[in-house]
C-alpha cells in the first residue's frame, strides 16, 4: 500500500510536469508574437505599382538616414484597405504610419482618436508650401483647424471611350445621357458582345466614387450628395442619373456580367471604372488601343459653357502612433519624402497617378513626364475640378446601404429609380443620425 | 444472368456517379498545371507548365509554402492536446468515475451541440485582450480540448472492461500508467479516428483563422488563400488559385485514402450519435 | 478498518480522476463559459472595439435586428438553401446508397470514392466551383453548344441554389453513408414478407424503406438546418454574399458587422438572433419530419 502511494505520487508529478511543458510549449509558440519592435511600422499599399515607388524611395532615405529605421511593408489585403487597417488597429496590431487613407476614414479615426495631427509639428507650413500643397490641404483635409492626412495622389475620375469606335459612327465623345443613348442605338448588339457603357454593377462600396458620386458632382457642379447630418441625393439631379443607369441595364446598353478589360477589347465604347493607374498597364497589353478622356456626363439641360466637376480618388498618409521618439522619426520623413518634387516625379514613373499639387501641370519638373504621357496630362487638366468626397466618417457604411437600396435594384431591375431613392435617403438618414 | 446484368448497369451508372463526384478534384489537378489561357476552356490540356506552381511558392508575401507549415502547425498540435487531454478526462469521468461524472458527460454532450457562432465574438475578444491576435496559440488555444473527442473517448471506454483495469492496478500501475500504456494502445482505432478528424477539421478551418491572423508570415493555406483569391491583385489569377486549392486538398486527400477504414468507421460513429 | 481504506481509496481515486479533468474544467470556464457570458453582456451595448468605452443600451440591438430587413432576407435565404439542398442530398445520397446496397463487390471503393468530396475545404472547393461556373468557365462553355447559359452565381434568383449544389456535392458521399447504415439496419425479413405479400418494388420502397430512413431523414434535416446559417466559407468566396444579398447568410452578416463596420455589440447579438432562430427551425423541422416509426 505505502507502494502504491509512492507510485501515485511520482505519476502525479509526471503528469503535472507533462502537462506544464505542454503549456510551456504552447506558450513560446504562440507568445512569439508579442515582440516589441522599436522601429517605426509602415504601411503601405498592397498594389505592386505603389510597392515599387516605395521601395525606391526608401532605397533612398536608407542611405541618406541610416539611422533613422522605418520598417515599410504593404498592408496586409482584406475586403478594403480601411477594414484591415481598422481591424489592425482594434487588435493591437496596427502600424505607425500608413497610406491609403482618405479624408472620411481619416474623420473616422480621428473620432476615435488614433491620429496624429501634423499641425502640431514644427514645420508644417512649410512643408505644405515645399509641396505646393497648402489650398488642397487647407480646403479638403482639415478638421477645425487640425490636419491629419498628407494627401499622396488626387485621381480625377473620368471616362474612357474608344476614338476608334467613335469615329467608325462619325459621332462625337459624349457628353450628356441623351448623347450615349444616341450612340447606343447606333451600336449596341448584345448578341454579339456588343455593348455601350461599361458600369459597374457589383456592390464594393467605393465603386460608387466613381459612377454615382462623380455623376453627381459633375450634374450639380460639385455640391455634395451628403453631410453629415443629411444626404441631399434625392433630388431631380440624383433622380435623372440613376433613371439613365435604369435605361442602361433595362435596354442592355450596360452588361450585367463581368468583362475583363471590356473598353480595352472593344465590348463596350466607354466607362469610367478606369483611371490614371491603368494607363501604363493599357499601353503594355493593349499598345493599339486609341482612347479619348472625358469627363463625367451631365444631363441633357447642362449649360454648355459650365465647367464640368468630376470626384477625386485622393488618399493620403495618416500617422498613427503615439509614441514621442517614433513621431519624430516620421515627421523627418514626411519634410524628407515631401520636400523634394523629384520624389513626386518618381511617383509619376511607378504608378502614373497624379500627386496631390498644385503645380502638377505648371511645374518643368513634370513637364517631361506629362509629355510623354499625354492621356495622363488629360487628366491632370481636370485637376481643378476634382473635388474629394464629403467628410465623413460613416463612409462605407453610407455607400454600403446605396448600394443595398439603390444600386443594385436598379442594375437587377427590381425597384424603380424613384422608389429606390426614396428609401435610400430614408435608410441613410438613419445611419447619419445614430 | 439477368442478376448480373442489372448489376452491371448499377456499376455503370455508380461509375457515372463517381466520375461526376470526382470531376472537380481531377479538373482542379488538371488544371493547376495548365496555362492559363485553356483554364476555361479545355478539360485535357495540350502542355503542362508549373508556372502556376513557381508563383504562388514564390511570392514575396504570400508564399503558399509557409501556409502549408502553418497549416501543418495548427493542425498538428490540436492533434496532440486534444488526445491527451481526452483521454485524461474521458477516463477520469467514464472509469474513475468522479463524483457528478454523469453530469459532466451529459455537459459534454450538450457542448458538443451548442452553436458554435456565439463563441465568435467573445472569444475573438479574449485572445485579443490575451495578445493572441496574429499569433498559432491565438489561432489553436480554443482547439486544445474537444467535447467531441472526450465523448468518443468516453465511448470507447465503456467497452473497455473493468478486470484488465483492476489486474493492472493490482500489478502496481498507477493510473497515469494504466491510461498510457494500456488504455492508449488498446484505443488505437478510436486514437486514430480522434486524431485524423482533428487534424481535417483544424486544417480546413478558414473564418477563426482569418479573424485572428493577418500575417502572412503565420496564416495557414486556407487563409492564404482565400485571400489571394478575393484580392484585387490577384482576382484573375485563375491558374495559381487552383494550384493553391489543389495544394490544399492534397495532403488531406491522401490522408484520407492511406487512412480510409478510420474516416468510414468515424463516419459512421458520429451518425449513430444522433 | 476496511471500510476507511476503501473510502480512502475511493477518494484518492477521485482526487486523480480531478486533476486529470481539470484541464478541461479549466478549457471549458476559461473558453467556453466565460465567452458566452460576455457575449451575451455585448450584445446589450454599443461598442466599436477601437474605443475604450461602450455604451448601454439594453435591447437596443435586439430591436434593431429584428427590424432589419436584411433578417428577413437571411432567413428566405437560408430556407430556399435548406429545400435545394435537403432535395439533392436525398436524391443523390440516397440514390447513391440504395445502389451500393445492391452490389455484391466493390461497395468499399465507391464509398471512399463518393466520398472523397467530404473531405475537401471548403475555401479550396469554392475556388474550384468559382471558376469552373463562372460566365465564362467550363460548364457554360460546354453548355454554350446547346445554346444556353446560366448565371449559376450572377442571377439573384438561383444563386442559393448554386450554392447549395456545390455544398450538395461536398455532402453527397457523406449522408450517403449514413443512408447506408440506416439501410442495413433494417432486417431483410421485412422485405422478404412484403414480397410474400405481393408488394412490387416501388410499393416496397416507399412504404418499408422510406419510413424506415425517418431517422436519417430526420438528421440530414437537422444538420442542414445547422449548416445553411452557419454558411460562410462558400458564400464569401464565390459570391461575397450577392448578388443583391441572394446569398447572404447569418455568418457573413456577423462578420461584415463586426470585422468591417466595428459593430461589436450589434455583432453579439446577431450571434444570439442566429443560434435561436436555428434552434426554432430545427425544432420546427423535426416536428415536421420526424415520425415514430415502429419495426
Amino acid at each position: 500500500m505505502c507502494v502504491d502511494l509512492k507510485n501515485k505520487k511520482r505519476s502525479i508529478k509526471m503528469f503535472k510536469k507533462t502537462v506544464v511543458c505542454l503549456l510551456m510549449l504552447m506558450m513560446l509558440l504562440g507568445f512569439a508574437g508579442i515582440t516589441q519592435a522599436k522601429s517605426v511600422e509602415f504601411w503601405v499599399g498592397a498594389d505592386p505599382r505603389e510597392t515599387a515607388f516605395w521601395t525606391r524611395i526608401f532605397t533612398e532615405w536608407d542611405e541618406t538616414h541610416p539611422d533613422l529605421k522605418i520598417d515599410w511593408r504593404p498592408a496586409p489585403t482584406g475586403k478594403s484597405g480601411e477594414e484591415v487597417l481598422l481591424t489592425a488597429i482594434a487588435t493591437g496590431t496596427g502600424p505607425d504610419l500608413s497610406t491609403g487613407i482618405f479624408a472620411g476614414f481619416a474623420f473616422q479615426l480621428m473620432e476615435n482618436d488614433i491620429l496624429v495631427p501634423f499641425n502640431k509639428f514644427e514645420g508644417f507650413e512649410e512643408l505644405l508650401e515645399a509641396r505646393s500643397m497648402t489650398n488642397i490641404v487647407k480646403k479638403a483635409w482639415g478638421y477645425k483647424g487640425d490636419y491629419y492626412v498628407l494627401p499622396m495622389y488626387t485621381n480625377p475620375i473620368a471616362f474612357w471611350w474608344n476614338k476608334d469606335v467613335l469615329d467608325e459612327l462619325g459621332i462625337d465623345v459624349p457628353r450628356t445621357y441623351s448623347d450615349v443613348l444616341k450612340l447606343a442605338a447606333l451600336y449596341n448588339d448584345p448578341k454579339s458582345g456588343k455593348y455601350t457603357l461599361y458600369t459597374r454593377f457589383t456592390p464594393s462600396w467605393w465603386h460608387r466614387w466613381q459612377d454615382f458620386c462623380a455623376h453627381y458632382y459633375a450634374a450639380t457642379g460639385g455640391k455634395p450628395y451628403w453631410d453629415d447630418q443629411k444626404v441631399y441625393f434625392n433630388d431631380e439631379n440624383g433622380l435623372k442619373y440613376m433613371e439613365f443607369i435604369n435605361t442602361m441595364f433595362r435596354k442592355e446598353y450596360s452588361p450585367l456580367e463581368d468583362i475583363q478589360d471590356a473598353i480595352q477589347k472593344g465590348n463596350v465604347i466607354g466607362g469610367i471604372n478606369k483611371g490614371p493607374w491603368s494607363i501604363k498597364p493599357t499601353r503594355e497589353k493593349y499598345p493599339d488601343f486609341n482612347y479619348v478622356i472625358a469627363p463625367p456626363l451631365v444631363p441633357d439641360s447642362f449649360p454648355l459653357d459650365k465647367p464640368i466637376y468630376t470626384f477625386a480618388d485622393t488618399k493620403g498618409i495618416s500617422m498613427l502612433t503615439k509614441d514621442m521618439e517614433k513621431q519624430e522619426v516620421i515627421w523627418e520623413f514626411l519634410k524628407w519624402l515631401f520636400s523634394d518634387s523629384k520624389h513626386d516625379v518618381i511617383w509619376l514613373e511607378e504608378t502614373t497617378m497624379l500627386p496631390s499639387r498644385e503645380d502638377v501641370t505648371t511645374n518643368p519638373v513634370f513637364s517631361d513626364f506629362l509629355g510623354n504621357h499625354p492621356k495622363l496630362a488629360e487628366y491632370a487638366k481636370l485637376l481643378p475640378y476634382a473635388i474629394p468626397p464629403p467628410l465623413n466618417a460613416k463612409t462605407a457604411e453610407l455607400q454600403t446601404a446605396f448600394n443595398e437600396l439603390v444600386w443594385e435594384p436598379i442594375a437587377y431591375g427590381k425597384k424603380s429609380p424613384k422608389e429606390a431613392l426614396a428609401d435610400a435617403e430614408v435608410a441613410l438618414n438613419k445611419i447619419l443620425q445614430r | 444472368m439477368f442478376k448480373s446484368k442489372k448489376n452491371l448497369i448499377i456499376y455503370i451508372v455508380l461509375s457515372i456517379g463517381l466520375f461526376f463526384t470526382s470531376f472537380p478534384y481531377l479538373w482542379m489537378v488538371l488544371s493547376s498545371f495548365k496555362v492559363s489561357a485553356e483554364i476555361v476552356t479545355r478539360f485535357i490540356p495540350t502542355k503542362l507548365t508549373f508556372d502556376n506552381y513557381i508563383f504562388v511558392f514564390s511570392g514575396q508575401q504570400r508564399n503558399f509554402l509557409v501556409g502549408l507549415l502553418n497549416s501543418f502547425i495548427i493542425s498538428i498540435i490540436p492533434v496532440i492536446s486534444t488526445i491527451f487531454f481526452s483521454l485524461l478526462t474521458a477516463y477520469a469521468f467514464r472509469r474513475i468515475k468522479i463524483w457528478g461524472y454523469r453530469f459532466f458527460e451529459n455537459f459534454v454532450i450538450y457542448q458538443i451541440l451548442f452553436p458554435q457562432v456565439l463563441f465568435l465574438v467573445p472569444l475573438f475578444l479574449v485572445m485579443r485582450n490575451l495578445g493572441q491576435v496574429n499569433t498559432y496559440g491565438g489561432m489553436t488555444i480554443r482547439y486544445l480540448i474537444s467535447p467531441w473527442a472526450i465523448f468518443i473517448y468516453s465511448q470507447f471506454f465503456k467497452t473497455v472492461p473493468e478486470a484488465l483495469l483492476e489486474s493492472a492496478r493490482i500489478d502496481g500501475a498507477s493510473e497515469l500508467q494504466i491510461i498510457f500504456r494500456i488504455m492508449l494502445p488498446l484505443s488505437a482505432t478510436t486514437t486514430a479516428i480522434v486524431a485524423l478528424f482533428t487534424f481535417m477539421a483544424r486544417w480546413s478551418e478558414f473564418l477563426w483563422p482569418m479573424i485572428i491572423c493577418k500575417d502572412y508570415a503565420k496564416m495557414p493555406l486556407t487563409v492564404l488563400l482565400a485571400l489571394f483569391t478575393k484580392g484585387d491583385l490577384f482576382g484573375a489569377y485563375f491558374g495559381p488559385q487552383i494550384a493553391g486549392a489543389t495544394l490544399l486538398s492534397l495532403p488531406i486527400i491522401i490522408l484520407f485514402i492511406v487512412f480510409r477504414k478510420y474516416f468510414e468507421k468515424g463516419i459512421t460513429f458520429t451518425g449513430l450519435k444522433g | 478498518m476496511r471500510k476507511i481504506i476503501k473510502v480512502n481509496r475511493q477518494l484518492q481515486k477521485n482526487i486523480i480522476g480531478y486533476i486529470f479533468s481539470t484541464p478541461y474544467f479549466l478549457f471549458t470556464i476559461a473558453i467556453w463559459l466565460y465567452p458566452f457570458i460576455w457575449g451575451l453582456i455585448i450584445s446589450f451595448k454599443r461598442w466599436n472595439l477601437i474605443s475604450p468605452t461602450s455604451t448601454w443600451v439594453g435591447l437596443g440591438n435586439y430591436l434593431e435586428v429584428l427590424q432589419d430587413p436584411i433578417l428577413w432576407v437571411i432567413i428566405r435565404n437560408s430556407v430556399y438553401f435548406m429545400i435545394v439542398f435537403v432535395g439533392l442530398t436525398t436524391i443523390t445520397s440516397l440514390g447513391v446508397a440504395l445502389l451500393i446496397n445492391q452490389i455484391p463487390k466493390f461497395k468499399s471503393f465507391f464509398v471512399i470514392g463518393f466520398l472523397l468530396s467530404f473531405v475537401s475545404s471548403g475555401v479550396a472547393y469554392s475556388v474550384v466551383f468559382n471558376i469552373l461556373f463562372a460566365s465564362d468557365g467550363l460548364i457554360n462553355n460546354i453548355l454554350n453548344i446547346f445554346g444556353v447559359k446560366v448565371g449559376w452565381f450572377t442571377n439573384p434568383s438561383i444563386a442559393m441554389a448554386s450554392i447549395a449544389l456545390v455544398v450538395s456535392w461536398k455532402f453527397t458521399g457523406y449522408y450517403a453513408l449514413f443512408f447506408l447504415s440506416g439501410l442495413n439496419n433494417i432486417p431483410k425479413a421485412i422485405y422478404e414478407a412484403a414480397r410474400i405479400d405481393g408488394a412490387n418494388p416501388w410499393q416496397s420502397f416507399f412504404k418499408i424503406t422510406v419510413p424506415l430512413l425517418n431517422p436519417t431523414f430526420v438528421m440530414i434535416i437537422v444538420f442542414a438546418t445547422i449548416t445553411s446559417f452557419n454558411l460562410f466559407a462558400e458564400p464569401y468566396m464565390i459570391t461575397g454574399g450577392g448578388p443583391m444579398n441572394a446569398t447572404k447568410t447569418m455568418m457573413l452578416e456577423i462578420y461584415n458587422r463586426v470585422f468591417e463596420f466595428l459593430q461589436v455589440g450589434y455583432g453579439s447579438t446577431l450571434a444570439i438572433v442566429s443560434a435561436i432562430i436555428t434552434f426554432i427551425f430545427v425544432c420546427i423541422f423535426k416536428k415536421l419530419v420526424e415520425r415514430d416509426v415502429y419495426v
